[in-house]
């Protein structure tokens, strides 16, 4: 019962989110330009995206708060198991939150720490520095992660860099 | 035909396109077979390289990865019960058992031919169908675009797998994340916060790898993972087992092939829907439903062909009305933008010569799947024994480079960083990803077919659903969307071909 619990509890929330964004939206383009003649021009589409956001958003907070009863002709009947869409299916539980939490937010902060240092470190250094401190903290042993990252980062530095020719920051 | 035919050949003779298409289904192959890394990842993770190949082998690598990867994805299941991609997860239970009791060798054989069956009459189809709709898709404007698009959401919504509030709420993001930059109508600025970056709107490249890629990598640190240890799997005699197989239970392929086929076919919905449909409807088939799951050969000898006809049916609409037909095929559309080609059925006059090669090139690579299927079980268990924590971080490196890749735009990888997010707390509520993608896609065509529509017309709505086609087209969607007994019907249609079935007790 606790692990429904806590199911219900998550769609609520992404519910709410989704009727707040909704409502967030129709505030947004509530001064938008008209069109000449005083069509609605530019807040169409988004005026009736937020409002189907509000009524979707609703439908779930209520499916979730009701519960999946019998009553639900949403919840699909296809006789298979259904793992989320495109997850692995083997990954559908979470980790203990205490090591699942900084794993998700080292890869999260790996991307505003390259935005932000590779144009003055160089893309070799920051990339080098972000793949080694993932591997790290997945509990790579060091020299097998040093020797990795950096074989890693000089492929992906020569493929794109050299042969696709993307202009990735260099300091040297 | 035959001259078309004759230059297609010529164009994918070139050695570069081969060595393209045997290296693409060797990348498709990796991924593939190493769990936790899926088809639509691969296809994220490799647009960048594509974008600066010529189109045709560009083209190329997408097929060949895609078919490899969607094969390879069998292997894992056999070996460790856990499903290389999500297209496998079906029948993943049976095909453990079967290994476990020592009939591993044939599994893998009926996947490998099941899987190149399944592929070349999705081909079949692809090269009859699609000029075809190309014919009457040639008459179509913009009022039948507008209903194809709205129809192409609908479809995705009643297709997705679990909840439908959960699947609609994930198109409407799409579409929402779709009206970001200049409006069509006026150019005015739209939810840019004053960015510059975002006038332009959310580049679709960027946001795709972040929502297969990043959110994949996301998933996966934060998940409890426990990987088998190695067992490789003998592949002598299977042939001739497989075919033993494939011969008691032949006469299910013909129906997973067409479920495959029209499940492909349907915007959103890819091999996986497609795996997960055709079970069911074998299992309603079969004379014996209560050994399914506790290791029956039946479900793998039907369902195989199922997941790889999918492949080639999802490149009809894509090609033909620019709707795609699962997430590869959306993200290909970017990769066709990006070669300055328009999907639409004006491909098949102006580009007829490059359209027959790519059907070549799914009839070789579909061909090019019975060696591959023997190299994937070689590798598997070496595959296999590769650490998430070694990998994870590579890819985030990728997924990185490839958004900065398309623009030289340090806010693409931003972009793709809060769509990873995205993807992952979506992922995370059960809530599909592909139709955020295709809401992404589809929004402008929308937008832009229904403004122009009532511009053309001052504003009177009634063309919309008094041009023949655009009535029909309506008449679907509102019937798809609106009446429960057609929602029911394509569903237990879909799921159980017939209704003499009572509704299933919920398993």
């Amino acid at each position: 019962m606790s692990a429904s619990w806590r199911r219900l509890d998550g769609d609520t929330l992404l519910g709410v989110v989704v009727l707040l964004v909704g409502i967030v939206v129709l505030i947004a383009v509530a001064d938008y330009p008209e069109l000449p003649g005083g069509r609605v021009g530019p807040a169409l589409f988004p005026r009736i995206l937020g409002t189907l956001a509000i009524i979707f958003g609703g439908s779930l907070v209520l499916q979730s708060r009701v519960g999946k009863g019998e009553g639900a002709d949403d919840t699909g009947d296809a006789a298979a198991p259904t793992p989320p869409d495109d997850a692995a299916p083997a990954l559908t539980e979470f980790a203990d939150w205490r090591v699942a939490l900084p794993n998700a937010l080292l890869v999260l902060a790996a991307l505003p720490l390259y935005i932000l240092l590779s144009e003055h470190a160089g893309f070799v250094a920051t990339a080098g520095v972000i793949t080694l401190m993932l591997m790290l903290r997945l509990g790579v042993r060091p020299v097998r992660a040093f020797a990795t990252s950096l074989i890693a980062v000089l492929i992906v530095n020569y493929a794109f860099g050299e042969v696709l020719g993307v202009p990735l920051p260099q300091v040297w | 035909m035959g001259a078309n035919l004759l230059e297609a050949a010529g164009l994918v003779l070139d050695p570069v396109v081969i060595v393209t298409i045997v290296l693409a289904a060797l990348y498709g192959l990796v991924l593939g077979a190493v769990p936790g890394l899926t088809a639509t990842m691969a296809m994220a993770l490799m647009v960048p390289f594509i974008m600066f190949m010529p189109t045709l082998p560009a083209l190329a690598a997408i097929v060949a990865m895609h078919a490899a990867a969607i094969l390879a994805g069998d292997i894992p299941g056999a070996l460790v019960r856990i499903p290389g991609t999500p297209a496998s997860a079906s029948y993943v239970e049976d095909s453990y058992r079967l290994t476990q009791r020592g009939r591993g060798a044939e599994v893998v054989g009926v996947h490998v031919i099941g899987a190149s069956v399944g592929g070349l009459a999705g081909v079949a189809v692809l090269v009859v169908a699609a000029p075809m709709l190309a014919n009457v898709a040639l008459r179509f404007t913009t009022f039948e675009y507008f209903w194809l698009a709205i129809l192409g959401l609908s479809g995705a919504v009643i297709i997705s797998r679990g909840s439908m509030v959960k699947g609609a709420i994930a198109t409407v993001l799409g579409l929402l994340l779709s009206t970001v930059g200049f409006d069509v109508s006026l150019g005015y600025p739209r939810f840019t916060a004053g960015s510059p970056d975002l006038l332009g709107g959310i580049g679709l490249i960027p946001a795709m790898i972040g929502l297969f890629g990043l959110s994949q990598v996301l998933s996966t640190v934060t998940a409890r993972i426990e990987l088998g240890g190695s067992v490789s799997v003998p592949t002598k005699g299977a042939l001739r087992a497989a075919l033993t197989s494939i011969r008691r239970y032949w006469r299910h392929i013909p129906r997973s092939t067409t479920i495959g086929i029209i499940v492909g076919a349907l915007p959103g919905a890819g091999p996986d829907i497609a795996a997960y449909v055709s079970y069911a409807a074998t299992k309603n088939a079969s004379k014996t439903p209560q050994e399914f799951g506790k290791g029956s050969i039946e479900p793998i000898v039907s369902v195989s062909p199922s997941n790889n006809s999918s492949i080639a049916a999802a490149w009809v609409p894509t090609l033909v009305l620019g709707i795609p037909g699962d997430a590869v095929t959306a993200m290909m559309i970017g990769v066709l933008l990006m070669h300055g080609l328009r999907p639409g059925p004006g491909l098949f006059v102006s580009e007829a010569p490059l359209l027959f090669s790519v059907y070549l090139v799914f009839a070789i690579a579909n061909l090019l799947l019975l060696p591959i299927g023997y190299l994937a079980v070689k590798a598997s268990s070496r595959l296999l024994s590769i650490p998430h924590r070694v990998l994870m971080p590579i890819v985030v490196l990728f997924c990185i480079v490839g958004s900065f890749a398309v623009n030289s735009s340090l806010f693409d990888v931003a972009v793709m960083g809060g769509m990873g997010l995205l993807g992952f707390i979506l992922t995370r509520r059960e809530v599909p990803v592909a139709p955020v993608l295709l809401g992404l896609i589809l929004g402008p065509i929308i937008e832009q077919n229904f403004m122009s529509s009532v511009l053309k017309t001052d504003w009177q709505l009634l063309p919309f659903f008094t041009r023949p086609v655009s009535a029909v087209l309506a008449l679907l969607t509102f019937a798809l969307l609106f009446a429960p007994t057609a929602r029911v019907a394509v569903r237990r249609g879909l799921t159980s071909r017939g209704m003499k079935q009572s509704p299933r007790p919920p398993s």
